[in-house]
């Protein structure tokens, strides 16, 4: 079988620097606890590979719950080792979403690193571990042989993602999906041997892969900041500064935030030679304020869902920043095809010419956690240059491709909207809404400013009409979906109508509402 | 007369930024946790304050505490408005 080449080229990696750091996070005073080296990931997550292999049920995800610290890493390669998917659920999500995502996988297993406990219903888990369970597995340092190690079309990580049916829908990426993003996004990562790299979104997030994948395979260092750190600029970037980083990697909306302070700069972060951004518009105001502010660094836009792992990139200097508007995300070519079809006929258009951009290649994702209707509306296989078949994704995305083969996005066809990076589903907040009491009836838009989301506007209809739609009341609504979804996913303001215009075909009319 | 118009002008920056006109009524509230508010919009609040009034308040000078409410803000642009 072909095992999975990462889990290779990882415990190659730390045979020959076994005490380099392979995860460091701000919360460094002193304890070993928030620092790892690569020796450590290896043999930790061997011996809690073998722990695994005992425990969680077979063929199921294992739930990583937590945010950013060592076991988490830990976890999600001895799930590998043990031939398991993991799947990450963020301590930003509220106890219903935890629940939905624990019911779709139907009793796994959950490891609970987070300090606070575990959000989730313990019924509704195989059983529920915290981190003294895994620190005890750890200390009784069984070895573990690579047969289980995980294989081919076993998926390595599941991602849970916004889902327009109000459901998260998880993103199944398979082993050999991981060895082809490896080979690929390895090569963005310039080769040191002292390199530190951002790692800085919620393991949720497919960004977060681009270093633990590629900047674990380049021998790289993981930097995460605490998220005591993440409320302070301040503190931010003073543990920046400690940190010696050599590779950003962030959605362009946080580096946005930090550029608007002058002292984000070249003296802030003197090593750093490479910048990546993807997850949103990369505007060309923020690439040039950004080449003014680090001179000597490359700086990278890519692209990609995280049904497909980040599939193209390019450059972004002076020249193109002034030239190319809206900046283009990245040359197609090598592994993966980009194909743009007109959305209404599906007919393959020529360069130039806006359509639905479908990506097809290695990365493609096996599709959704047991929703197949869900993946046949938007998986598919085509005929390869060499005959073979290809996976191909519809991606939703509107673009184009230029006569240079650099492919541009322009945004979306449906109602998913990128809000400060987070990829959100217009419906699912509605229906997150709907289940709150008080809302009859609601219909949600996203508000941009200069080009991009800057947040969500929700529209009621209140279930009650002697109910003022007053502060007090959005006040309650706000805090009861809460409960439902993700704080980034509650609106920032709340319009409250009597009743919905309706358009020609019965249903609210949205743009009446924009 | 100046400090009516600091306050005046401040208030149609936040309820921009904001997008609601209840930030005038709810002076003291915390806009982070009524959800009025998030890190990246303070930071254009920060940006717009910039041009507006030509007062500097760089992201890492102030704590989010220290402007987090509608009064705190304009407190914190009216002393560097007045210092000028």
């Amino acid at each position: 079988m072909d095992v999975s080449r990462f889990l290779e080229v990882l415990v190659k990696e730390a045979a020959a620097h076994p005490d380099r750091l392979a995860f460091l996070n701000s919360r460094t005073g002193g304890g070993s606890s928030h620092r790892l080296t690569y020796g450590e990931l290896d043999a930790w997550s061997d011996a809690l590979a073998a722990y695994l292999a005992d425990t969680a049920p077979a063929g199921k995800p294992v739930v990583i719950y937590g945010h950013k610290s060592p076991l988490m890493l830990v976890c999600f390669i001895a799930a590998a080792k043990a031939g398991l998917t993991y799947a990450p659920v963020d301590i930003a999500y509220p106890a219903d979403r935890v629940n939905d995502i624990l019911a779709q996988i139907d009793h796994p297993l959950v490891i609970s690193l987070a300090d606070e406990g575990f959000a989730g219903d313990e019924s509704l888990a195989a059983s529920v571990v915290g981190a003294e369970a895994v620190q005890t597995a750890i200390a009784a340092g069984r070895s573990m042989g690579r047969e289980r190690w995980i294989d081919g079309d076993t998926p390595f990580y599941l991602l849970f993602t916004s889902g327009s049916t109000g459901r998260p829908k998880g993103v199944q990426m398979p082993s050999r999906c991981v060895d082809a993003f490896m080979d690929y996004f390895t090569g963005l990562f310039p080769v040191r041997e002292d390199g530190v790299s951002f790692n800085r979104v919620p393991y949720t997030f497919d960004v977060s892969l681009f270093d633990i994948i590629a900047g674990l395979a380049r021998g790289y260092t993981l930097f995460a900041l605490e998220s005591e750190d993440e409320q302070s600029m301040r503190a931010a970037f003073d543990a920046l500064a400690a940190s010696g980083l050599t590779t950003w990697i962030s959605t362009p909306s946080f580096i946005e935030m930090c550029l608007a302070d002058p002292a984000f700069n070249e003296e802030l972060l003197p090593r750093l030679d490479n910048v990546i951004l993807c997850g949103e518009v990369f505007r060309n105001a923020t690439a040039l304020k950004l080449i003014e502010r680090f001179p000597s660094a490359r700086i990278l836009n890519t692209y990609g869902p995280t049904e497909t792992q980040a599939v193209t990139d390019i450059v972004v200097d002076e020249v193109l920043a002034t030239e190319e508007n809206p900046l283009p995300v990245g040359y197609l070519g090598g592994a993966m095809a980009a194909i743009v079809r007109d959305p209404e006929t599906g007919a393959v258009l020529p360069c130039g010419e806006v359509g639905e951009i479908y990506l097809a290649g290695d990365t493609v994702s096996a599709g959704y956690w047991a929703r197949p209707d869900l993946t046949e509306a938007v998986f598919s296989e085509i005929e390869g240059e060499d005959g073979a078949p290809v996976r191909c994704y519809k991606t939703g995305d509107k673009g184009y491709l230029d006569g240079e083969g650099r492919l541009f996005c322009l945004g979306r066809l449906d109602f998913q909207v990128k809000l400060n990076g987070f990829r959100v589903e217009l419906a699912d907040v509605e229906q997150a809404l709907v289940r709150v009491p008080a809302v009859g009836e609601a219909v949600v838009l996203a508000a941009e400013r200069d080009g991009k989301v800057s947040h969500l506007v929700a529209h009621v209809r209140l279930a009650d009409p002697a109910v003022p739609g007053d502060f007090a009341t959005s006040r309650s609504i706000k805090a009861a979906l809460k409960e439902l979804v993700p704080e980034y996913m509650v609106p920032k303001k709340i319009v409250y109508h009597d009743e919905f215009a309706l358009n020609v075909n019965g249903k609210i009319d949205r743009k009446a509402l924009a | 007369m100046a400090e009516n118009s600091v306050e005046e002008r401040m208030l149609e920056l936040i309820e921009e930024i904001c997008d609601d006109d209840v930030i005038r009524e709810e002076r003291d509230v915390d806009l982070f946790e009524e959800g009025l508010l998030d890190s990246m919009a303070a930071i254009e609040l920060l940006v717009a304050i910039e041009t507006e009034f030509g007062v500097t308040i760089a992201p890492t000078a102030v704590e989010r505490e220290e402007m987090n409410t509608v009064n705190k803000i304009i407190y914190q642009v009216q002393i560097r408005y007045d210092a000028q």
